[in-house]
Order: structure tokens, then sequence, then C-alpha cells
């Protein structure tokens, strides 16, 4: 997961994966293998279908840019490209794959899904305007600058949308609860871990990215053994019910609003009187 | 330690806090599992208490103890009117609550929900609830005097009962649109995948 131009770090001694980032990448590997055969085992491959192809594609990921490295080096032009290349596949897929289970989630919660995904659309808007922006300046972090862009809205987007499930006292499946909150979880270390290594660590810490790469993918290790805790339970799959009629809301909804702005504008004339007789 | 690391970091731990209490589970409350008495509770009925409610605020009362001396028992009537004043805005904050929770139910079930309903019912709840504090520190600290406390008790206690006869309206209509959305879950309603 070496993500930086050779020119950049021309002062790392490593040329080549630290043996402990070695044993990272092989036990995330592992994991994520665990995860595919328990995604085959249990079926979820048939609720989950995107989050499958996400693991899936994180395993090529590996593979493909091991080969690159042991071809080209760890600290090589082709890495890096290999790397960004393959990272942006990955992180659409994270995407999807965090949408889909929001819907599933959310599949008999018609009307707060339609509030959520407008929430999504928009993150997703604003990360590739955020995108567009970083990739045009010429400043040889604007990779960096658009991961952690990405990683912050895709956080925030999706924190907001949990946020909003328990504003409506929606108990969604303990599956679904974990796999989002381990995107969420990786999202913010990520973000963190972006901004620490351009803040603090490029000037003052000559290992820096080792650091980087190692918080990185710990992060990721913990989020893949908290998705094998929750794909070892069935995804419950209520029976689709029927809903209440459109107009119950639009009848409903704003008259409900109608009283309780009567209640709080009852509130609001104790304060004029006050002022008015002070 | 810069800046931009510090508003990052502290960036990060509020959205980690967030997602902590979001995923922690509310109750278990989910389809099926509406409250459904709850929502048709035609709530306390402060109609009953009006005319003592009444009675208890008037003026007349403070300004005659006042005029023929009892100060303690002066002071001992507006506290405890301070107390019904009090008890009264709770009612009032937990039928508003009751309603919120009747028009969440609502558009939880519901095919589609309108962003701005929903934008101005939580505008709503942060006004009111700014309000109820607001007055609940005022008498804390001792700020209203007992003409206000008399007016605000008489405005209270007239709105309760327009609450009452709006939360029996909905609570009824809310309980009948939950339990249309729920029937069909009655019974062995989950399968596993």
């Amino acid at each position: 997961m070496y993500s930086f131009d050779c020119t950049l770090v021309t002062f790392v001694i490593v040329t080549d994966l630290s043996t402990l980032l070695r044993i990272i990448w092989l036990a995330c590997s592992v994991l994520q293998l665990a995860i595919l055969a328990l995604i085959v085992f249990r079926r979820h491959y048939r609720t989950l279908p995107m989050f499958s192809w996400y693991i899936g594609l994180n395993l090529v990921q590996a593979v493909v840019v091991y080969g690159v490295y042991n071809h080209y080096g760890f600290i090589s032009a082709p890495a890096y490209r290999a790397y960004w290349a393959t990272q942006v596949i990955t992180m659409v897929a994270q995407m999807l794959a965090s949408t889909e289970l929001l819907h599933r989630a959310l599949q008999d919660y018609p009307g707060v899904w339609e509030l959520a995904w407008r929430v999504i659309f928009f993150a997703i808007v604003v990360a590739i305007g955020y995108s567009c922006f970083t990739a045009n300046s010429n400043d040889q972090w604007g990779l960096m600058y658009a991961d952690r862009g990405f990683h912050l809205i895709f956080a925030i987007a999706f924190v907001a949308c949990l946020l909003l499930v328990r504003h409506y006292s929606i108990a969604i499946d303990p599956v679904y609860q974990l796999l989002i909150g381990g995107f969420c979880f990786y999202s913010c270390g990520v973000f963190v871990a972006d901004t620490l290594l351009k803040q603090e660590f490029i000037q003052a810490f000559s290992k820096y990215s080792e650091v980087w790469n190692k918080s990185e993918m710990l992060l990721f290790f913990t989020v893949l053994v908290i998705w094998i805790v929750a794909l070892r339970h069935a995804v419950r799959v209520p029976v689709r019910p029927s809903c209440p009629s459109g107009g119950a809301y639009e009848q409903f909804a704003p008259q409900v609003n109608v009283r309780l702005r009567e209640m709080s504008d009852t509130l609001r004339k104790f304060f004029k009187r006050r002022a008015a007789e002070s | 330690m810069t800046n931009t690391l510090i508003v990052f970091s502290s960036l990060a731990v509020l959205l980690l806090a967030a997602l902590i209490w979001a995923l922690r589970a509310p109750g278990r409350i989910s389809r099926g599992n509406f409250d459904l008495n709850a929502l048709e509770q035609p709530g306390r009925r402060h109609a009953t208490y009006l005319s003592l409610i009444r009675r208890a605020s008037s003026g007349s009362d403070l300004a005659f103890l006042s005029k023929r001396g009892y100060t303690k028992l002066h002071a001992r009537l507006h506290r405890e009117r301070r107390k019904v004043v009090l008890l009264y805005l709770d009612q009032l904050r937990c039928d508003f609550d009751r309603l919120t929770k009747m028009a969440r139910a609502v558009a939880a079930l519901s095919p589609s929900v309108g962003v701005r309903q929903e934008l101005e019912r939580t505008q709503l709840s942060f006004e009111f609830l700014a309000r109820y504090y607001a007055i609940r520190l005022a008498f804390g600290w001792g700020f209203v005097p007992i003409a206000q406390l008399s007016q605000l008790s008489q405005m209270v206690s007239e709105l309760s009962i327009q609450m009452e006869t709006s939360m029996k309206e909905f609570g009824e209509r809310a309980a009948m649109a939950v339990r249309s959305a729920s029937s069909p879950l009655d019974g062995n309603s989950t399968g596993v995948a």
C-alpha cells in the first residue's frame, strides 16, 4: 500500500516492505479470504452483492500491487501508479457497498431511505468536486488531499445517515450496523492518518511513510475483524410489509407541524410579553 | 500540533462519538414494535385542573396576603405556584415530545417523506427546546415576577387543553397508520438470508 512518489520521499531508507508490514498485509489478506468464505457459506452474496465485490476487489488489488512491488520495487513510480489506480476502484466499491448496506438496512423504511440517499448523493457530488479540485492543483500531495477528502466526506455522510436512522428510532440489524460502522471507523482513521502524515511527520520523522502504511493497515485489520464477527451471523430479512398510503403522511405531517408551531409560539409570546412589560 | 491537525482530529473524535451513539440500540423500536397504546393515549386531563390552576395563579390572592402582612405564607404560595407552572411546562414538553414521536413513527413507515416537513419539524423542535430551557432558567434564577408567573401558568394550561384534543385525534390516526403498515408483520415475520 505504498503510495508516494519516489521523488517525494527521497530520504526514506527502506527500499522494500518491512517485515511487520508484510505480516499485517498477509494477515489482512487472510482475513479477507475468511470474509469471502463466510460470504459464500452464509450466502451473504445474495443480500450483499456489492459488499462481496468490495472484498473481492480488495483482494485483487493486493495481488496486483504485490506483483508490481515484486517487479518494480516498493518505492517506484509504477508501484505508486498501480496503487492509486486500483485504490480509486476500491474507493468506488466502498461507496457502493456502504450504500447497498444502508439500503438493505432501510428497505422497510422507504421514506427514511429517501432522505438518506439524498445525503449520500450530496456527499458523492462534494467528494467528486473536491477530488477534481485537488487533482488539478500541481501540489504533489494532491492525491493525498483527495484521499483524505473522500474519507472525510464518506464518514460525515454515513454517520449522518446513521444519526437519521437513530432519529426515527429505527432498529437496524446488528450485521448491517457493524458493517456500516466498520466503514465509518476506517474512514475516520484514514483521514486522521493522512493529516498526521502531511502535517506532522513529513518534517520531523524520517520513517513517517512506514507509520502511515502501518496505521492504515492496522485500521483495516481491525475493521476486518469486526466484519468477521458480524458476518458469522445471518442477516435477518423481514417480509416486505405494506406501508401506510402516501396520503396519510401528506395529511398528517403538516397538521402536526402546525400544532408544534403553536406550542413553540406560546412560549415565544411569553418572552414577547415580558419584553413589552419591562 | 498544527491547526489543521487539531481540527481534523477533533472532527474524527466527534464523528466516532456520533457513530457510537447512533449505533447504540434505541430501545429496539422498530416496525411492529411501535407502542400503539402510547400513540393513542390521550394524555392527562388538563381541563380537569384548569379552574384550580386559574385560581392558584390569581394575582389577587398574593396581593391580599401581602397587604395583610403574611410574608411567610406569601413566599410559600409563590414557591408553590412556581412548582405548578414548572409542572405544567414539563407536561407541555411531554406533549411536544409525544407529538414529534408520533410524526416520526408515521414518517418512518411512509413510502414517501417530505424533506421540507421533516426539516421544519426539526427546526421547531430546536426552537421549542431553546425556549423551554430559557423559561426554566428564568424561573430557576428567579427572574420571573409573580405577574409573569400567573400569565405563563394561564397560557400553558390553555394550550394544554388544546393539545389534549389534538393528541387524542392525532394519536388515533397515527396508531391506525402504524397498525395498517405493520399488520403483515404480526406473527412470524422474519426470515433468514
